[in-house]
């Protein structure tokens, strides 16, 4: 029996959902380390912080964060400790020293923790098909909201071209957050630059479903003043397939206040459905 | 941290007693000292009605030169020009016919109005009036970011800068040459012109046009999302790489609902691809070309 063994036997009950119950023998050699107990401990603390609850990701995340990195901190004086106690025993090569430390069973464990890490990040980044675990859609949701606040910073910002860069970070967030949904919304109606309301406007052109923003959509339809936020507003309505919508454009087009060039695009594309 | 406070009022100057009739101009030099000489600056400038140039120099001050005169960009185009004739007419309907002058003589405006404050590295110049044609030169650190507004009148020239670019004109046009951004411009009438020198891939670019054209020269070894659209104008590229229409294909998390938009814009990934460049009008062509 090994540390790397009982350790390897730890990841794969956390990763792959392995037989749980640890052997007699297992558990007798790990009464017998406490070190190795601790660090058990550690990879079980730090699989469960990334299982955080998808309801409050970004709080949890943050806790998370800040428990794993007091954790490092606390491990760094006692891995710095062996190191020096290796470098005063004179009698020892260098290479002692380091296989010592090599193979001490804390950065054996946070290695494994890393590339437990790595892998997961890794599949995440495969695509749904390859995940479907509860934690992976749990870290898929971590990352979303790490975009969504990274995002709602940076579309806080003075510098229009910082604005875009929030707007482009959206792209990796999940849009039903209210808090993103509402900032996309005061942009669109209320940013000062139009570079600014056109990345919004493309960013809610790759949504399934436009019932948010449906409103404010047909607002900026039938509001003259800009003819490049009007056309990009209504290019969205159009492409959907809600007949409420198309419906609610039918009745703006009716209004001959409207933009003609608006009005006939709608017709347009009125006469083509129905060809 | 050092904080200083400059706010002074440049107004009032009877240099020359000439009157604006005879066009003649009268001009004011400022030097502004930095608070922080080593450091870039952020420049922001309003101007209600005139033009503005800024050009990057080798230096750690910002030279002020302001000159009110008579306009000289007009609108470069018959239907520009009509656009801005109905503007003027419209703005004229609610101003009340001028009384009797008979036995007045005419005093005509000759102080330069400008307002500059400094806080910071952070430097603010505006100028309200709206009844003076200014006509702003600007010398800055090349590293300085520039944001500009010029609601009347003229638009914005800027040269050699390789700070954060935000210049927005509303009847003249906005023309930039050895810039690196990132940029983000909007014009209502007139055109944006910008020669990239190099192109910062930090945030993304974006140029808007409502009436006028865009074009953009970029290095042949720029890598970049290009994505274009126009909306009653035309794209010419002189790039390599073609543009392609971007399709759209996009599920929700449920699995239960997808939609497929084919061809909403076009791009262009160049050199593979990289920040993005984006370029919209609604009645302007496009022109995007490759420096030599």
């Amino acid at each position: 029996m090994t540390f790397e063994q009982v350790i390897d036997w730890k990841l794969a009950t956390l990763t792959e959902g392995a037989d749980s119950h640890m052997t007699a023998e297992m558990a007798e050699y790990v009464n017998q380390h406490p070190e190795l107990q601790q660090e058990l401990e550690f990879i079980e603390a730090f699989y469960a912080d990334s299982a955080v609850s998808n309801k409050t990701p970004s709080a949890s995340m943050d806790a998370g964060f800040y428990q794993m990195l007091s954790k490092a901190q606390a491990a760094v004086p006692s891995q710095m400790q062996q190191l020096n106690d290796a470098e005063q025993t004179n009698n020892t090569s260098w290479v002692e020293a380091l296989q010592s430390w090599l193979w001490s069973p804390r950065p054996v464990a946070q290695f494994a923790a890393l590339a437990l890490v790595f892998a997961v990040g890794f599949n995440a980044n495969q695509g749904p098909q390859n995940g479907g675990a509860p934690e992976l859609a749990s870290l898929q949701q971590q990352v979303s909201s790490l975009n969504t606040m990274l995002a709602l910073n940076l579309m806080d910002k003075s510098s229009a071209s910082e604005r875009l860069s929030g707007v482009a970070y959206s792209r990796e967030s999940d849009l039903s957050d209210p808090l993103l949904q509402q900032k996309l919304t005061d942009l669109i109606q209320n940013d000062s630059s139009t570079s600014v309301r056109l990345a919004v406007l493309n960013r809610l052109s790759q949504l399934s479903d436009l019932s948010p923003y449906t409103e404010i959509l047909l607002a900026l339809t039938a509001d003259n003043n800009n003819a490049l936020i009007q056309f990009a507003a209504v290019r969205i309505l159009l492409n959907s397939a809600d007949k409420d919508i198309q419906q609610k454009l039918q009745t703006l087009a009716a209004d001959e206040r409207l933009n003609p060039d608006i009005r006939q695009l709608i017709s347009n594309r009125n006469a083509q459905t129905f060809a | 941290m050092k904080i200083q406070t400059m706010k002074c009022l440049v107004a009032a100057l009877f240099v020359n007693a000439f009157a604006l009739g005879n066009a003649q101009a009268m001009d004011k030099n400022y030097s502004l000292t930095l608070s922080e000489p080593n450091e870039p600056a952020r420049l922001e400038v309003e101007l209600h009605y005139g033009e503005l140039k800024v050009i990057g120099y080798d230096g750690k001050t910002i030279e002020i030169s302001a000159k009110v005169t008579e306009p000289k960009n007009e609108p470069n185009n018959k239907h520009k020009a009509k656009i801005k004739a109905r503007m003027k007419e419209a703005m004229g309907r609610h101003r009340t016919e001028p009384r009797s002058s008979e036995g007045l003589k005419s005093v005509k405006n000759q102080s330069v109005n400008l307002e500059i404050e400094e806080n910071n590295n952070s430097v603010e110049i505006a100028s309200m009036a709206m009844n003076q044609y200014v006509q702003l030169t600007l010398m800055v650190p090349y590293n300085t970011s520039v944001e500009s507004e010029v609601f009347q009148g003229g638009g914005i020239e800027v040269s050699d800068i390789r700070g954060e670019l935000e210049l927005q004109a509303y009847q003249g046009g906005v023309y930039a040459k050895n810039v690196s951004g990132p940029i983000v411009a909007e014009t209502q009438m007139d055109d944006v012109v910008i020669e990239l020198s190099e192109f910062n891939s930090s945030t993304p670019t974006s140029l808007t046009s409502h009436l006028g054209n865009i074009d953009i020269t970029i290095d042949s070894s720029v890598s970049a999302n290009i994505n274009v659209q126009t909306f009653q104008g035309e794209i010419f590229s002189g790039l390599d790489t073609e543009f392609v229409a971007v399709d759209q294909v996009n599920k929700n998390d449920k699995k239960r609902k997808q939609k497929i938009v084919l061809g909403g814009t076009m791009q262009a990934k160049v050199n593979g691809g990289g920040q993005d460049l984006s370029l919209s009008t609604y009645m302007g062509n496009l022109y995007i070309r490759k420096a030599n």
